[in-house]
């Protein structure tokens, strides 16, 4: 078995169309990261983080007042020096991130009262916003410092990661079966010992090696890069302060969200993966199979690109978003499973990790019953 | 040992391309005749368990191959008609790979390969991927990765083809050698291939099994049918449309022709002694044989 696994892990990786692709890809994300490396307002990031040095803290009232004050006092249109600027860009983001904090204490107050007037009565709704409520009081706010290191390392898989992983998988994995096909190996595969259950387990393991290969540089890189780039700061930051996760109930810390992002991301990047080789089972040529598993992995794009569906149906589960993860932690969404709440991750995982193990296994069956022809 | 089809067809779409054959098959060589399209690869792809017969069934010692499952492809070794490789890997790495297909053990496996790459006489070339080989080293590579596991049943389909008279000769006197304990199924078109290892003769046509038995016992249908004759040269078509011809030989006083005919074909005809090139042409027209 280890001596399969190790001729499949070869065929995949002396592939040279995944190492062009992989060189292409990180030279165009050099390009692009290095190309702008100052903050939203434009400062530089040495300037921004010595600012923050003397800015991070909490959010108490005397000190946002006292920071108002100083803003007032600022000529903000004739700063003179870039340092001054970043200076005074970073105590207007202390403020915007206060007036997130005032939303969300808003927010939280008005579910509070929303369970009071429905007033302990038993419905799942009830306990649905119950539940909100005990996460939302785990989320503290009260707390700001710089942190767009790690900020972009987990904007980049939506913005990056995911269609490159996507598209690496497709390169490397579609012609796993389909090439046996195309080369007349499979006559002399399938008609040995170990050619119809042990080759489909070693393609199988090859393949999720092949994932955590492929996660696993771009983690690097991206860490890496960032890290250089911003610094290593701000991982303690929770995740609301990322602007499009403001309303999520989720209780996590920076470092906490990119941890479990990039362990779902993962793991729906082997069901993907899981996906292709099934696919590539049922093709007759390498071609045939890249296009197939492409269409999968772009017609929730597609759909909600042109709006055919609304994205809250259906779309958030295909393949793209599974591997997107965030979707699933921007907001609060719960599954009632005969009569118990459960959060949405959860629910997903599950269903996702029994879809895929059923098309692992389908591939059992198939190669066994497999005729060349 | 024995290796039994029973009642075995195969139908593809709109072509029934194997029609309810039977036959056994015991230690020994047998060497499969038929034209092109007679269904010996289908035939043979359904003994090493890559087609599976649309009706009747194979057993390996009594039991069915598909039921034996990788218990029978264990002991199979089997080289297909056109093999498949992969450009990229050397000789030694693609037998080495073709070894843990087939379960042999990895310092087991090392010494099987060379021991093959030096019967096969590709030793040399052991560390040249595979992709570079020419159409007879391809070939020999493939009668190595079939031997891998020592098979009990090996079955080769047109082994011969593509490789030099020297090399076929060679080839010939490895099965000779190593067909003692062995099933050797083996299919052509070059009759001289089987002549003098064969154990018994399979005559397939059009899907169905016309005869089985030794050479001798099939010489010996034919014996009375088998005619040389020396003639002018332009007879030679005359004598061509209308009878089986094989041989053709420019001497001194005309042109010898072997021919093969129920009745003595010409005045000047002598009976010859059949051989099993003109048991081939007997049952197969001329332009098939290659
Ligand atoms: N996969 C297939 N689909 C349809 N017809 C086939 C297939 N394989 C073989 N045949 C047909 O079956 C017949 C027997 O073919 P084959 O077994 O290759 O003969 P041989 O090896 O004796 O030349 C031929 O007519 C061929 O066209
Ligand atoms: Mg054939």
């Amino acid at each position: 078995m280890r001596s399969l696994l190790k001729f499949e892990l070869y065929k995949i990786f002396s592939q040279k169309s995944i190492w062009i692709t992989l060189i292409i890809i990180f030279l165009g994300l050099s390009a692009i990261t290095l190309s702008s490396t100052s903050t939203s307002y434009g400062d530089s990031v040495e300037d921004t983080v010595a600012a923050w040095d003397k800015l991070e803290g909490d959010l108490s009232e005397e000190r946002i007042s006292k920071l108002k004050d100083e803003l007032n006092k600022m000529d903000v249109e004739n700063l003179s020096s870039p340092k001054e600027k970043a200076y005074g860009n970073t105590i207007s983001n202390i403020l915007f991130e206060d007036f997130e904090y005032s939303n969300f204490k808003e927010r939280k107050a008005a579910l509070e009262q929303e369970i009071q007037s429905l007033n302990n009565s038993n419905g799942t709704n009830y306990e649905e916003l119950e539940l909100k409520l005990s996460m939302l009081e785990k989320v503290d706010l009260n707390t700001t410092m710089f942190n767009l290191g790690p900020t972009n390392i987990i904007d980049n898989l939506e913005t990056f990661f995911v269609i490159f992983t996507a598209l690496l998988l497709i390169i490397g994995l579609s012609s796993v079966f389909s090439k046996e096909t195309g080369t007349g190996m499979n006559q002399i595969i399938l008609s040995s010992t170990h050619g119809r259950k042990k080759v489909t387990s070693a393609k199988l393991l090859a393949a999720v090696i092949y994932v955590l290969f492929i996660v696993g540089i771009q983690i690097i890189y991206n860490v890496g890069i960032n890290t250089l780039l911003y610094t290593g700061q701000g991982w303690d930051s929770p995740l609301q302060k990322i602007m499009r996760f403001n309303e999520s109930p989720y209780a996590f810390n920076l470092l906490e969200y990119f941890s479990t992002q990039m362990i779902l991301h993962t793991l729906f990047s082997i069901g993907f993966a899981i996906l292709i080789i099934l696919i590539s089972s049922l093709s007759k040529t390498s071609v045939q199979s890249i296009i197939i598993s492409s269409i999968i992995f772009v017609i929730p794009l597609i759909l909600y690109g042109f709006s055919i569906t609304n994205f809250e149906n259906y779309i958030r589960y295909g393949y793209i978003y599974l591997m997107t993860v965030d979707h699933f932690f921007v907001s609060f969404k719960t599954y009632n499973i005969f009569g118990t709440i459960i959060l949405e991750p959860y629910v997903v995982t599950i269903v996702f990790v029994l879809v895929t193990v059923i098309f692992a296994l389908l591939l059992y069956p198939i190669q066994k019953k497999r005729q060349v022809s | 040992m024995k290796l039994s089809v029973e009642n075995v067809s195969k139908q593809f779409k709109d072509k029934l391309a194997v029609n309810n054959v039977s036959f056994d098959l015991t230690e020994g060589v047998y060497g499969f005749l038929g034209a092109n399209g007679a269904g010996k690869t289908t035939l043979m792809r359904m003994l090493v368990t890559l087609l599976k017969p649309s009706s009747g069934r194979i057993l390996f010692e009594g039991k069915d191959i598909d039921v034996l499952d990788d218990k029978y492809r264990d002991v199979i070794g089997y080289l297909p008609q056109y093999i498949g490789l992969y450009k990229n890997f050397t000789a030694e790495k693609y037998l080495m790979y073709i070894a843990s297909l087939k379960g042999i053990e990895k310092e087991q496996a090392k010494k099987k390969v060379d021991e093959l790459l030096e019967v096969v006489n590709l030793s040399e070339h052991s560390k040249r991927k595979v992709g570079k080989y020419s159409g007879g080293m391809k070939q020999r590579i493939g009668i190595a990765q079939a031997l891998l596991n020592d098979p009990k049943v090996l079955i080769v389909d047109e082994p011969t083809s593509g490789l030099d008279p020297k090399e076929r000769i060679r080839f010939r006197n490895l099965l000779s050698s190593i067909s003692k304990d062995r099933i050797v199924l083996l299919s052509t078109h070059i009759v001289s291939d089987i002549e003098f290892i064969a154990k018994e003769i399979i005559v397939l046509k059009s899907g169905q099994l016309i005869h089985k038995n030794s050479p001798e016992i099939l010489l010996e249908h034919i014996k009375d049918k088998v005619w040389t004759v020396t003639v002018n040269e332009n007879e030679v078509p005359n004598f061509q449309s209308v009878y089986k011809v094989g041989n053709i030989v420019r001497q001194n006083d005309g042109v010898g022709l072997r021919i093969i005919a129920e009745e003595k074909p010409d005045a000047r005809a002598l009976q010859a002694a059949p051989n099993l090139e003109d048991l081939y042409l007997y049952y197969f027209d001329q332009e098939e044989i290659k």
